[in-house]
């Protein structure tokens, strides 16, 4: 039997499949609500994975050239939302930045040679456009490349509470003196900050009250280098002591971002001096190039 | 079509050659298949997404949005799944069209 000149068959095979494909877009919603989401913001639609992937080869971020496309495309087609443009930027930043350090470390935890050093800071400033420094005005840590573990919130001023707090106050004392004087920028070095062993330093001792002003609230870039995601935070504590087997601590907000909160709560890390004489290096996790 | 990385699994030759036996038009086949390939793509990813521990799905999706047909997706799947998923996802596609065929030599 004939109706519109497409056979019957064929016309129930198509109503058929419609409503299969549409069953399908909402299990899967339905069982990864999570992940459509993050395909969402990376630009993909799901129930119209065709077309977005389509929409996706044509704004270019594509890098073959092999491509044919079914429907013609509107000038609406090739947009992606601003916040799928920076999150894929965001990760091939990390993407490199891992590669290029993963092949200029040793197999294991270790030293770091001169040259090493050297080979990192350059990659980091082609990169991520930042002076990350391994020794800067004659300061040096005691270690360069080592195991970051977790640390807790510190007070920032008499009285404060917050969830996962230590007991005690950072190296430096308060952030500030109550909580009228805790602005932004002392918020900030609070939620983006680290320990190191500034107690092991050799002279630490000896010339405490000049080291204490140039390590108190120094800026410092800490990077996963097994992910390339990579924060910039200050110093703000002293530790971890050594028979811990760690060499530095992050605040909880600086682990979530290396992606170390879970298990033993600690991983390798790089750190170094950030040389920012003008302050134009933001604190927080750093997923665009600097200028 | 437009490529993924899995696409070079698919043969969608059997129904095109059903669908030609059954007399329909260009513009048939071409919305037929049309359905067909979004309901494997929501079938394969489904799937993939069920293997690959939830850590790793931001990360998978923005490399497929980055670059849907880059065949260094497969790498990145078998280390974060510890296995090759390759098979599966072949024989997921082929059971897939399968169910397809099947529906359609019922309606015939």
């Amino acid at each position: 039997m004939k109706k519109n000149s497409i056979p019957e068959s064929v016309e129930l095979f198509k109503k058929r499949l419609q409503s299969k494909r549409q069953q399908t877009a909402d299990d899967f919603k339905n069982r990864h609500p999570q992940a459509s989401n993050w395909l969402l913001t990376a630009g993909i639609a799901v129930g119209n994975i065709r077309s977005s992937l389509t929409k996706l080869a044509a704004s270019g971020m594509i890098a073959g050239s092999l491509l044919t496309f079914s429907p013609p495309l509107t000038s609406a087609d090739l947009s992606l939302t601003d916040s799928a443009i920076s999150l894929i930027a965001a990760s091939d930043l990390r993407d490199r930045l891992a590669k290029s350090i993963h092949e200029l470390l040793p197999d294991k935890i270790s030293d770091l040679s001169k040259s090493q050093e050297q080979a990192i800071s350059v990659k980091v400033r082609e990169i991520l456009g930042i002076d990350a420094k391994f020794e800067l005005e004659d300061q040096r840590l005691n270690h360069q490349y080592g195991w970051i573990g977790a640390e807790q919130h510190l007070m920032r001023f008499p009285g404060d509470s917050v969830p996962d707090m230590a007991p005690k106050t950072g190296a430096w004392g308060y952030f500030a003196l109550n909580r009228n004087d805790l602005n932004d920028d002392l918020s900030q070095k609070e939620k983006y900050y680290v320990a190191v062993q500034t107690l092991y330093l050799p002279e630490w001792n000896k010339e405490y009250p000049a080291l204490k002003e140039w390590y108190k609230y120094r800026k410092v870039l800490v990077i996963n280098p097994n992910s390339g995601r990579s924060v910039v935070a200050v110093i703000a504590d002293a530790g971890p002591a050594n028979w811990t087997g760690k060499q530095f601590g992050g605040s909880p907000e600086v682990m979530e971002y290396l992606e170390y909160t879970s298990g033993k709560r600690k991983g390798p890390v790089i750190l170094t001096f950030v040389d920012d004489p003008q302050n134009k290096i933001k604190l927080g996790p750093v997923e665009k190039k600097y200028d | 079509m437009t490529k993924i990385f899995y696409w070079h699994l698919v043969e969608l030759e059997p129904i095109k050659m059903e669908l030609t036996n059954q007399g329909a038009g260009g513009a048939d086949v071409e919305e037929i298949l049309g359905h067909i390939e979004e309901i494997i793509h929501h079938r394969i990813l489904s799937f993939i997404f069920d293997n690959l521990p939830a850590e790793h799905h931001k990360e998978f999706s923005l490399k497929l949005a980055k670059n849907p047909q880059n065949q260094e997706i497969w790498n990145f799947l078998q280390a974060k799944t510890e296995k090759d998923l390759t098979v599966e996802v072949e024989n997921n596609i082929r059971r897939i069209i399968s169910e397809i065929l099947d529906d359609f030599v019922v309606d015939k």
